[in-house]
């Protein structure tokens, strides 16, 4: 029967690949992948979006820009000359080609808004303005078109992906330091969204995250990966392995769940038990343990001071003996207490 | 030539080739174009603050990971120096903290598109317990250690679309941390020294096509324990002759190799495929310890002298998505994950503590392989409105446990509606079910496990999950969130052991931008974890039942004040945090009520930062927080209150710190 369900989930493989290579390949690259470039030159359209369509690229590209997007700006941009993307030397780089218009689209329309006129008719990378002629999926491949490699190959298809977010939901072009490049700023990024992780890093137990000493990076990798929590290394052991390496063994005596999976009793973001434990001892070890004699002893507040003081309770509790709880490598190590 | 530059040059090759036929020719554009407004960048510039500050109170738990442990004036040094040449080469220096145990380094350099170099160097303090109390010579004081990190990388583009990249990371960890040393029904807690150096390599070629792009890695980490052993006196007087000392094995040194190749290829706009793979191997052959240090006892030869460890692992995913309507996407993707444990088992006659010898046992190196496959439709229009469904089935098949294989399935749905520019809803919900094989009773394990009891990572379990969020932005000025999450494990089958978990969390979240000059953002959440679980003291059906209910609440407040026309800039943030724990303990139809595990943390933070000229400016900073702890684990247990346990006394990590700190800027 197990073995039927795992064929039965493999098959469903080539009826997908078989789908996929079906599919109607006559989607517009132009409405998927980039902004049209037209080269005639019709008349102002009525609507942005249109305009958008129609537009041509401007004739002296960022010179045209900056004499309205400057100092006094209501955005900003100037500081984009102190950032990689504007080193002309590298022509990899926008301001190596169309400056502006390579990221934001032709500009043709856009320069000619009157004056009292709401300024539309290009990229602006905000979802209100650009409500009609862009989704999440045209921005991010404005920056995919460079970017889709090494570790965000996998982008496409990822959890931030699936649900809408954009390159610049979390990155900031127009400035010096982009604060998610750094890691005392990145998680003011990521936990504006992820609450559940703002609480946990506050908590009395927890990575040194609020501290500005670790980024949500060293262990995500937020541009998609293999494992189901965008993780850096392909399992959740290997990424804690990258800091705690000495749980890695492989032990002569091993406890099953530690070589497993780490969150099994770990809770990685924050805990108010100690070293991050989901609950605290001894419970949280008879919850799997039900051997005769001490493990299998209901603990009650009777045996705390002052009327009592079990070993089995305070100080470390279970681990008190069983210290090696991650797996021992002694001979005599097989109750994890050598 | 070298064989390494061979190599890749043959793999360049070939790869060139393959995308050849692959790709369009990409639109490189135009020249680029003369720019005359665009501000010439280029030069040294950057800011270096210097200052100083001063640490109220002595306290270890405020120095975690901050290095502010003790009280006393401290070093405020932070730089930041970066310099840009015109054909695109570069150096910044970063540093901070420099007064500090948390002081880091940062130097980069090169030449855009060409190639780029790095060096770091970062510090963590760790302190875990502060006054420990130990009775063992040589050591005492703070349960602390520090962990030293150097990293050097290396990029290179030797040819357009590629790019080769070597990283080297030390993470050097030194201190003490404290392990309980055991004879049979005695324990002491012991100063475990620690002294780590882990070597991690990473070298990664890389190409980036239009349509297909591929990483190939490897990645080394060498993990070297420069001690082996711990051995100590023991301080209850010996249970029988020659227990006398104890010796812990302490963590060995090991190995892991791994070569990963990961691609992504487009075949159509509307169509993408991503795969990985990995390969890896762990090894550890650190040599055995004797089975005891008492020479009273007789043991049986060790059946060999280290373990010879090896365990392979292979991780391999793939991934294919594409559109076949327009605004629909179908993804599916498969995921296997094997630890391969190769270790040789033999059998061992252990001493039990240093005490007596126990019967013959083999060692069981646990595998694990796990099967995912899932697949997905989305329906997604634009900014307005996305749903999506989904079925996931995850397989488990486990090595030396008592239930063989595991199977579970998901299926799950998200809506996101966004009906006007200021409202926004996002509803997830999943339900899943899993299932294991027969129980088996692993012979192994001995004392037996009581056969009602099935482990809670294999067991049958139903899950249901709900979140809801709402976005509200009323006015341009003021934006609003609120959520709530639900998630419920039933444990269907398991009669001992966790039977039921919950979690509750609702979370709000405001922020109001008064006038421009005056910004204000405030967060709540409340979250409550609850477990349900049975245990049997008779070895039969259950007798005890243990409730644990955890509640946290977090909150914070933020402001920031421009004055004078923006000369002055003022903030504040406050934070608060303070988690419940509520055990309860039911037994022979008494229910006994821990006392309450309390932690509480409050933190305000003041700051104004005036500019005196363009470069110039002065920061002045106050710094204060409060932490309490209630914990019965450590309430009254002295280093001689529990009769069998030797403890390193009351843990007491309550503090009430007020730092201040003024520092002059220099931005150039």
């Amino acid at each position: 029967m197990q073995q039927n369900r795992t064929v039965l989930s493999f098959l469903i493989f080539p009826i997908i690949l078989l789908a996929a290579f079906h599919a109607p390949v006559g989607l517009a690259e132009s409405d998927e992948f980039s902004i049209t470039i037209k080269k005639e030159k019709p008349k102002k359209p009525e609507t942005p979006a249109e305009q958008i369509e129609a537009a041509g690229y401007t004739k002296r590209g960022a010179d045209t820009c900056l004499r309205c997007h400057d100092e006094e700006s209501e955005y900003p941009v100037l500081p984009i000359f102190k950032t990689k993307h504007a080193v002309v030397a590298d022509e990899r780089t926008p301001f190596a080609g169309r400056q502006c218009e390579a990221c934001h689209g032709p500009g043709e329309f856009h320069t000619q808004t009157e004056e009292g006129e709401e300024a539309g008719s290009i990229v602006s990378f905000n979802p209100v303005d650009d409500d009609l002629i862009a989704t999440p999926e045209r921005y991010n491949r404005l920056c995919l078109n460079c970017h889709e490699k090494d570790a965000r190959i996998g982008w496409q298809g990822s959890v931030h992906e699936s649900v809408g977010t954009t390159c610049t939901n979390c990155h900031r072009i127009h400035v010096e330091h982009d604060q998610v490049l750094a890691t005392a700023s990145q998680p003011d990024v990521c936990l504006s969204c992820h609450k559940q992780q703002r609480a946990e890093i506050h908590r009395a137990s927890a990575h040194p995250i609020r501290f500005g000493q670790m980024a949500c990076s060293e262990c995500h990798n937020p541009h998609g990966s293999v494992s189901d929590t965008l993780l850096i290394r392909p399992t959740i052991n290997e990424t804690c392995y990258t800091c705690h390496a000495e749980k890695r063994g492989p032990f002569l005596w091993e406890h099953a769940p530690v070589a497993e999976d780490c969150t099994t009793c770990h809770v990685p973001h924050g805990s108010s038990h100690p070293a991050l434990l989901a609950r605290r001892l001894p419970l949280l070890c008879q919850q799997c343990h039900s051997q005769t004699g001490h493990p299998s002893v209901a603990y009650t507040a009777g045996a705390l001071p002052p009327s009592g003081a079990a070993g089995f309770l305070v100080a470390k509790s279970c681990l008190n003996c069983h210290s090696q709880v991650h797996g021992s490598n002694h001979p005599s190590g097989i109750k994890l207490s050598r | 030539m070298n064989k390494a530059k061979q190599l890749f040059l043959g793999i360049a090759l070939m790869t060139q080739a393959l995308a050849i036929a692959a790709e369009d020719s990409r639109a490189t554009g135009d020249s680029p174009r003369e720019c005359r407004r665009c501000p010439d960048m280029q030069g040294v510039s950057g800011e270096v603050e210097l200052g100083a500050g001063y640490v109220s109170d002595d306290a270890f738990k405020f120095g975690d990971y901050r290095g502010l442990h003790q009280e006393g004036a401290f070093l405020i040094g932070n730089a930041a120096v970066q310099s840009l040449g015109e054909e695109g080469e570069y150096w910044s220096l970063r540093g901070g903290d420099l007064g500090l145990d948390t002081r880091f380094l940062q130097l980069n350099g090169g030449r855009q598109g060409a190639y780029a170099l790095s060096l770091g160097y970062d510090q963590i303090p760790h302190h875990v317990f502060g006054n420990a109390l130990m009775p063992f010579l040589g050591v005492g004081g703070d349960i602390a250690s520090e962990r030293e990190r150097l990293s050097i990388g290396a990029s290179l583009i030797p040819a357009h679309r590629w790019e080769l990249t070597a990283r080297y990371r030390r993470d050097t960890k030194k201190g003490i941390k404290s392990i309980g040393g055991s004879f049979l029904l005695t324990s002491a807690i012991l100063p475990e020294p620690i002294d780590y150096v882990t070597d991690q390599v990473d070298l990664a070629a890389s190409y980036a096509g239009q349509k297909w792009q591929a990483q190939l890695a490897y990645y080394g980490s060498f993990f070297r324990n420069e001690n082996g052993f711990l051995t100590w006196q023991n301080p209850f007087t010996p249970l029988v002759d020659g227990a006398d000392t104890g010796q812990l094995a302490l963590p060995p040194d090991n190995q892991f190799h791994q070569i990963s190749f990961t691609t992504g290829y487009q075949f159509t706009p509307a169509t993408r495929a991503v795969a990985t793979v990995a390969v890896g191997r762990m090894t550890q052959d650190e040599d055995f310890a004797p089975y005891t240090t008492n020479p009273n006892l007789v043991t049986d030869p060790l059946p060999r002298g280290s373990l010879d460890g090896r365990v392979d692992t292979l991780t391999g995913s793939i991934r294919l998505m594409t559109s076949p309507a327009d605004h629909l996407r179908l993804t599916a993707a498969y995921r296997y994950d094997d630890r391969d444990n190769k270790t040789p088992q033999a059998i061992f006659t252990p001493v039990l503590t240093d005490v007596f010898v126990i019967g013959p046992r083999t060692n069981l190196p646990y595998s694990f392989t796990r099967r995912t496959g899932e697949l997905t439709a989305d329906y997604r229009l634009g900014w307005k409105a996305s749903a999506t469904v989904g079925f996931k089935r995850d397989e488990v098949e486990r090595t030396f446990q008592q239930v063989e294989e595991t199977e579970e399935d998901t299926v799950s749905a998200r809506l996101r509606l966004r009906p006007r520019d200021d409202l926004g809803f996002a509803l997830k919900v999943a339900h899943a079910e899993r299932d294991g094989s027969a129980l088996e009773l692993v012979e192994e394990i001995s004392p037996p496990q009581n056969p009602l009891l099935v482990k809670y990572n294999m067991a049958d379990r139903d899950r249901d999950q709900v979140g809801l969020n709402v976005d509200y932005t009323p006015h341009e000025r003021v934006s609003l969130s609120l959520s709530a999450d639900h998630a419920a494990d039933d444990y269907t089958a398991s009669t001992l052991g966790l039977r039921e978990s919950e979690y509750v969390a609702y979370n709000a979240d405001a922020s109001f931008v008064v006038t421009e000059n005056l910004r204000l953002h405030a967060f709540f959440g409340r979250e409550r974890y609850e477990s349900k679980q049975a245990g049997s003291q008779s070895f039969s059906t259950p007798d005890w039942f243990a409730n644990h209910e955890d509640v946290i609440d977090t909150a914070g407040f933020g402001a920031v004040l421009s004055l004078m026309a923006n000369r002055l800039e003022t903030g504040l943030d406050f934070v608060y945090s303070r988690s419940r724990g509520e055990i309860t303990v039911t037994t022979g139809g008494l229910t006994s009520r821990f006392p309450d595990l309390v932690t509480r943390l409050r933190g305000i933070r003041l700051y104004a930062d005036y500019r005196l000229r363009d470069e110039w400016s002065v920061r002045l900073g106050y710094h204060y927080e409060q932490y309490r702890l209630d914990d019965w684990a450590f309430e009254g247990v002295a280093p001689d209150t529990v009769p069998n346990v030797l403890t390193l006394g009351e843990y007491d990590p309550s503090y009430d710190v007020n730092v201040v700190a003024l520092s002059v800027r220099y931005r150039f």
